[in-house]
């Protein structure tokens, strides 16, 4: 099971990801991803801190939009990830690639940096 | 899945595969180049089923097409990287490893794209490690930056040295607790059977897997490589 909240702390679209993110339930991730960069959000929040599993289909969710980030000039944050999950994430490289911290006071410095 | 695995009197290689549809997205494949020169790849395509078999299949294409240039295992990778992006749909990618062995000058060659760390049992020094040099997914990056993310790996095998491949299916199979086999596990069935041939590693490797998950069954593809060189 996913639970998939967005809201907004003044200018930062913030998106919780809970549960398990698997094949069908990534398509759920896609879409709230998918409005905040179509919706011309600069700044994202990805709270992944209740996240407990992510799927190949779930990473590729977030693989997906990678060049849309740098293209769009957005800033798109994932904190809390577990060990586990972390190290998926590793194994595959996307931390390479992607903003990955470990708090929201680091998440949320690194996107009002100026 | 091939029938016959490429190798000679240098090294043996035993594989063992399961889908958990009909077709499935993990992929093994080897070629030999010329004498003394051979590719290994192990692979796994995102998601399941169908649409992860197609793109199996045409990984398949790719590396029967690259393997006979006998390319560097990065060079490798890049040409990879570059066919595959233009196969793949937006959320789609392939982890692989790439191995080339040299049984003239006895080195192996090899880069990781996003897949499971490869382990390896030194004869020497009596020892397996995991090899987990930085890598990238072939499908991530498609602009022409994938290069900067390959790191590859070079070292001189011995008699008795192992190299165990292996898909997430395995590593991340879980029990009736919802825990996970892991890769230390892995790793202690090797360094339990260094001495045994490829076929009894990979069979205990199944066994203990079945054992830990408590049945045969597990939902997802799952495959080993195991090789080993001979004295």
């Amino acid at each position: 099971m996913i639970h998939i909240e967005s809201s907004f702390e003044e200018d930062i679209k913030k998106i919780t990801v809970g549960g398990d993110v698997d094949a069908s339930s990534s398509i759920q991730l896609d879409t709230e991803i998918k409005n905040a960069i179509e919706g011309d959000d600069k700044k994202i929040l990805v709270d992944c801190s209740q996240l407990k599993y992510i799927s190949s289909a779930g990473l590729g969710v977030f693989m997906s939009y990678i060049q849309d980030i740098e293209n769009n000039n957005i800033r798109l944050v994932i904190f809390g990830l577990n060990e586990k999950v972390l190290n998926v994430f590793e194994i595959l490289g996307l931390d390479q690639l992607l903003t990955l911290e470990s708090s929201l006071e680091a998440a949320k410095s690194y996107l009002n940096e100026v | 899945m091939p029938v016959i695995l490429n190798n000679n009197d240098q090294f043996d290689i035993k594989a063992f595969s399961v889908s958990a549809d009909e077709v499935g997205g993990d992929y093994y494949d080897t070629h030999q180049v010329n004498d003394h020169l051979f590719s290994v790849i192990i692979g796994d395509v995102s998601g399941k089923g169908t649409s992860a078999a197609f793109h199996m299949s045409q990984m398949k294409g790719v590396f029967q097409s690259l393997a006979q240039l006998g390319l560097s295992s990065k060079a490798f990778l890049i040409n990879a990287n570059n066919a595959i992006s233009n196969c793949l749909e937006k959320a789609s990618f392939i982890t692989v490893s790439y191995f080339l062995i040299n049984t003239e000058k006895k080195e192996i060659e090899f880069a990781r794209a996003g897949h499971c760390p490869t382990i390896y049992y030194s004869k020497k020094e009596d020892e397996t490690r995991f090899f987990t040099n930085k890598g990238l997914g072939l499908g991530i990056l498609r602009n022409g930056d994938f290069h900067k993310y390959i790191q590859v790996n070079k070292l001189a095998y011995l008699p008795g040295d192992i190299i165990l491949l292996y898909t997430d299916g395995i590593s991340e199979a879980r029990n009736n607790d919802g825990e996970e086999y892991g890769y230390d596990r892995i790793k202690e069935v090797l360094d339990a059977n260094t001495n045994a041939s490829t076929t009894i590693i990979q069979e205990r490797l199944i066994e203990d897997l079945y054992a830990f998950t408590g049945s045969s069954f597990i939902n997802d593809d799952y495959t080993t490589l195991v090789i080993k060189f001979n004295n």
